[in-house]
């Protein structure tokens, strides 16, 4: 189908780049890997006068170890490169574990991990899992550059905390600390490259004791943003995890989410895969962590 | 020529039926060179675009086009008011191509727009301004039956657009014997055909006086004649050529309005127009898979003998009638010769609703019934305390019945089918024990099916014809009019002639289908290309032969009946040094004072007979069956179906080639898969809530069991060429029960509805135990 008549913008440069947003304005789309912005156009959901490939920016495909430990993820990496390479493979395994669910092979070899951030779609993978492992963000624009952790990136339904004239650069994932366990699991009953119906993220650290010293949990598919489920959290902080309190404090997601019913299902049986899915992922990261697994110990 | 004869399953004269040739076809799909209708490349072709309604029901009050009209590029805008106003429909005329005063369902055709570029086609369709007046809606067929629900078309009252009553036997007496009686309802839904290539067409109109068509069309000759009746043109004054198509499943019988506006269009610009749906034009005007609720009683005797069946069947039309009552019709009788049944009696109502009408696919209304009658087997051998296996193979029908609807089988691989698929899946005597790990149960589930293989229907006709012309240099032409969309006909009929003649394969070219040179033939439908389609060339074949070898035995002065054809050499049967090759044979005959092209022609039509008034009649040549078996795994946390293995065994009378009958079977399974557990067509209010490949989903790769195992039962039918039977649609009917049947022995929750998501089952295992099988899933 042919699209409207729009400027197609390559800028080589991040000066050049900030120029041309700033010449362009809201009028204005940045374009990754195209794969969520084409669907966008075509069904009428953005008209932008300009698009602006991000692609031939240099030195934003990166995937490396910073200096602070952290894994750091360019902007324009695909799904695919990342999901490939041996360094997360080895040291982020649960990331690239992750990322094999996304979509299909075709979607991953052209999606952007900075693109899906910034689509901003509460429905998508990587979103629960960076804010389960506690990752940030580093933005940059003509001014400078700040660090937004992911957890406070999702301000609505497809709205991102990006200011006009900001740019996502890079996304940071912290080392993981010994006797800790991470795990995103994945629910779309309906197809494996489907959207998830509902999509749960945990992180454990344990103390010597075994007890919880440190958890995170997000989902996805449950509220207009990815979000963490805070309550579950401060009920298991500091415990020892057995299988019961896991499942009761499952339950208080309740309060913290707000699924809409749609084609992937009700938005009761999502409060209870959510529920499920929160669960399960603690058991496994537990699990992951060196624990004897969920249990009465 | 022969007519319903006997087809002789002589020994084979090139050894090429039965082998797994590669597709005459296979080359061009794969390296993208095969013109497609949207490939259709024409000097100065216009776009088509076409404008729909946005409201389930409404009336048009308005419809301005002069704004549009005036867009740079635009050579016409029409409404029902540019056209003849004839309505078309096989069955029931309510269908105009552009709609008359009212608009029946959310995607209806308003309007239409050619143009010299796509842009300003855009530009004219949102320049078009139309007036409605909203109309109260109905959506359910059961509400649309009942009284004072809005009425969609004033000549059918109650919202009927057709009914019918079937009965058999004593249906009263026949469940006074029973000792068990099932009683339940089941419901189905839309589901799309999903074929890679969307309904496109480029049509030509000129000086010639002819529209020149080429669509994405599976019956070409039909097609032709539908367009006549509906553009009030002559038929051979439409030329119509079929390119490749990229897959069709009762999709392109072209009963929706696409193709009629894009000829509309043309006649009215008087050049060549491209009108191609996008994928949201075919999931909202398109004609999905009827769905259904049926309302099944069967009852048995203690040894297991169903002795009584009694069934209502409300199939939703949506808004206009395409093929449906005979459908419907299908869905109300076709499963019944499934079994050694009697006494039965049903009635079917075909309802009007304010969405998208409905139509064939794979299967025309067949899987609908053995969704609901393969449940009601296990959930009768369940109460019995009998293997579902036993119960099926002690009802089953067999060779040389005659089944309660007249059906004489000739052929019947039910049984075989059965017991190789039960064995396969792990039945040892018994059906294996359930399974369980943790929160996944496991289950193994079994169904069988029937169907036709070609349907004796229009005009008393069912029958195919062929030409198979021998060319100078030795080479086979073989010209049919039945088509291929993707299922592999042309290179079946190239197998067919080169047994027949004697020929290798690699010397059969086979043509496209064409209305202007390729003899009559019916096209794609009710799995009967094959069987009668290869009939006819198998005829025409033979008539070839015979010219050949009366052309040798001129030359050689011997006997016509002493010579013989192998592998393209004729040659005399005692004297085998006086030989030469078809190509030697055909260019005597044609190069020479008087000479003449060879060309065998042939005719076939089965020895079936069109029923009576009360649906009774021997109504196909042959009929396959099949059975399918499924494992599954359920996740009883979260009522997530798991399949792990598929087989699925099919009576297909001989397979001509194994590969391209496996292949069917592996479409088939998928296919089915997607019916069973994750493919529908969702409305809220008469609008579809998932028009596209992300919403709608269908089996992916990863989706799909990693064990699909095909099975190729061969009885070899009396009729079919060299023994085959139809195959298509048939494998689709058993893997919703069987999945369904799967389930319930994992986990003892029957889903009577589909498709069987994962909420429907969550929802139903938290249901108290006792209430679960005679409780509706919805
Ligand atoms: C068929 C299909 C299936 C899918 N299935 C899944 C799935 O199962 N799971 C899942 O998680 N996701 C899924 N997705 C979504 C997919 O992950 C996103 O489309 C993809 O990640 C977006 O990345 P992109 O590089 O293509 O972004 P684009 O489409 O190029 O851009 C997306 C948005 O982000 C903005 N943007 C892009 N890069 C930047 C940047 N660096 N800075 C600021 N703004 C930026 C763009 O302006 C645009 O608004 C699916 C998508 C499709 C098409």
């Amino acid at each position: 189908m042919a699209l409207w008549p729009f400027d197609y913008l390559e800028p080589t440069s991040p000066e050049e780049c900030f120029a041309l947003m700033a010449e362009h304005g809201s009028e204005a789309k940045l374009l990754a890997g195209g794969t969520a912005l084409m669907q966008f156009l075509k069904q009428g959901l953005a008209r932008p006068r300009a698009l602006i490939n991000l692609k031939r920016l240099p030195g934003l495909g990166g995937i490396e170890v910073g200096p602070e430990g952290a894994l750091r993820l360019g902007a324009l990496a695909t799904h695919r490169r990342i999901e490939d390479a041996p360094l997360v493979r080895e040291r982020w395994p649960m990331l690239a574990e992750m990322l094999q669910l996304v979509a299909s092979p075709r979607i991953r070899n052209m999606a952007t991990i900075g693109g899906n951030l910034c689509h901003g779609d509460a429905n998508e993978d990587p979103p629960p899992l960076l804010l389960a492992l506690d990752a940030s963000v580093r933005v940059i624009s003509r001014v400078g550059e700040r660090l937004l952790p992911v957890d406070g990136l999702f301000t609505d339904f497809y709205e991102t905390a990006l200011k006009p004239g900001e740019l996502l650069a890079e996304v940071r994932v912290p080392p993981l600390p010994p006797r800790s366990g991470a795990v995103y699991l994945k629910f779309a009953p309906k197809s494996r490259q489907d959207f998830a119906t509902v999509g749960a993220a945990a992180f454990v650290r344990l103390a010597d004791a075994g007890r919880c010293v440190e958890l995170r949990l997000g989902l996805a598919g449950v509220a207009p943003t990815p979000v963490r489920a805070r309550k579950v959290e401060a009920a298991l902080q500091g415990q020892l995890l057995s299988e019961p309190l896991v499942r009761e404090a499952a339950a208080l997601v309740e309060d913290e989410i707000d699924p809409v019913g749609d084609i992937r299902g009700s938005a009761g049986y999502k409060r209870e895969m959510a529920k499920l899915f929160l669960r399960r992922a603690v058991a496994e990261a537990l699990r992951r962590a060196g624990a004897a697994g969920p249990g009465p110990t | 020529m022969s007519t319903g004869a006997r087809t002789v399953t002589a020994p084979g004269r090139s050894g090429v039926v039965g082998a797994r040739v590669p597709r005459v076809d296979g080359k061009e799909k794969v390296t993208g060179e095969a013109a497609y209708a949207a490939d259709i490349a024409l000097p100065r072709v216009l776009v088509g675009k076409v404008l729909r309604s946005p409201y389930p029901h409404a009336r048009l009050l308005r419809v301005d086009t002069s704004k549009a009209r005036r867009v740079p590029g635009v050579k016409a805008v029409i409404t029902a008011e540019d056209t003849p106003k004839i309505p078309h429909g096989l069955f029931v005329k309510d269908t105009y191509p552009l709609a008359l005063e009212r608009v029946r369902y959310v995607g209806d055709e308003v309007a239409a727009v050619a143009a010299a570029i796509e842009e300003a086609a855009s530009e004219a369709l949102e320049l078009i301004e139309v007036e409605y007046e909203e109309l109260p809606a109905v959506f359910d067929p059961l509400e649309a039956m009942a009284p004072g629900a809005p009425q969609l078309h004033a000549d059918r009252p109650g919202n009927i657009a057709y009914q019918l009553s079937v009965e058999r036997g004593d249906v009263e007496a026949g469940f006074r014997q029973a000792a068990h009686v099932i009683e339940e309802r089941f419901t189905t839904h839309a589901t799309y055909h999903a074929y890679l290539e969307p309904i496109a067409s480029v049509v030509s109109y000129g000086h010639t006086g002819k529209l020149t068509v080429w669509a994405s069309a599976q019956e070409p000759f039909m097609t032709q004649a539908e367009l006549a009746e509906a553009l009030h043109l002559p038929p051979s004054d439409i030329h119509f050529i079929q390119p490749h198509v990229g897959g069709a499943f009762g999709g392109k019988t072209m009963d929706d309005n696409h193709l009629y506006i894009s000829c509309l269009l043309a006649l009215k610009t008087r050049a060549a127009v491209k009108l191609v749906n996008t994928r949201e034009d075919e999931f909202v005007a398109s004609r999905p898979r009827v769905p259904t609720v049926i309302d099944l009683k069967v009852g048995f005797a203690g040894d297991g003998a169903i002795v009584a069946k009694e069934a209502r069947v409300v199939s939703d039309n949506g808004a206009y009638t395409s093929r449906t009552p005979v459908i419907m019709r299908t869905t109300c009788i076709r499963a019944d010769s499934l079994y050694r049944l009697q006494n039965l009696r049903t009635h079917g109502y075909l309802v009007y609703t304010n969405k998208i009408p409905t139509g064939s696919m794979r299967g025309f209304g067949n899987p609908q019934m053995h969704f609901a009658l393969e449940s009601v087997m296990d959930m009768a051998a369940r109460e019995l305390g009998m293997d579902p296996l036993a119960l099926r193979l002690r009802n089953a029908t067999q060779a040389g019945d005659v089944t309660v609807h007249g059906w004489r089988v000739a052929s019947c691989g039910l049984s075989e089918c059965l017991e190789r698929t039960a064995a396969e899946v792990g039945w040892r005597g018994a059906r294996p024990a359930p399974g369980a790990s943790g929160t996944k149960r496991r289950g193994v589930g079994l169904a069988c099916a029937t169907h036709v293989s070609g349907r004796r229907h229009f005009g008393n006709y069912d029958g195919s014809s062929a030409l198979v012309k021998v060319n100078e240099d030795g080479r086979v032409v073989v010209l049919s009019g039945e088509g291929d969309v993707g299922q592999g006909s042309r290179t079946i009929f190239a197998q067919i002639a080169a047994e027949e003649l004697g020929v290798p394969y690699e010397d059969v070219d086979v043509t496209m289908a064409d209305t202007e040179s390729t003899p009559f033939g019916m096209g794609s439908h009710a799995s009967k290309v094959t069987f009668v389609g290869g009939n006819a060339v198998r005829v025409a074949a033979a008539d070839a032969r015979r010219q050949l070898l009366e052309i040798t035995a001129r030359l050689f002065e011997a006997r016509a009946e002493d010579l013989a054809i192998q592998d393209g050499r004729i040659f005399h049967r005692e004297l085998p040094q006086r030989a030469l090759t078809v190509a030697e044979a055909a260019k005597a005959h044609i190069y020479r004072q008087g000479g003449e092209p060879v060309i065998g022609k042939g005719a076939w039509d089965p020895p079936s007979e069109l029923h009576d008034k009360t649906f009774y009649g021997n109504i196909s040549g042959a009929y396959p069956f099949g059975a399918c078996a499924a494992e599954v795994e359920v996740d009883v946390e979260s009522g997530e179906v798991k399949v792990l293995r598929i087989v699925s065994a099919a009576d297909v009378g001989r397979a001509i080639n194994p590969m391209l009958a496996e292949g069917q079977i592996e479409g088939g399974v998928i296919q089915g898969l997607g019916y069973a557990l994750c493919e529908e067509i969702r409305n809220e209010e008469g609008r579809v809530l998932n028009p596209n490949f992300s919403d709608y989903r269908i089996m992916a790769c990863e989706d799909i069991p990693v064990e699909v195992k095909a099975i190729l039962v061969e009885p070899v039918d009396p009729y079919g060429p060299f023994g085959a039977k139809g195959l298509g649609e048939l494998v689709v009917a058993p893997v919703a029960p069987a999945v369904a049947n799967a389930v319930a022995h994992a986990v003892g929750a029957r889903i009577t509805s589909l498709p069987i998501t994962a909420e429907k089952l969550f929802t139903a295992l938290r249901r108290p135990q006792a209430s679960r099988p005679a409780t509706p899933n919805r």
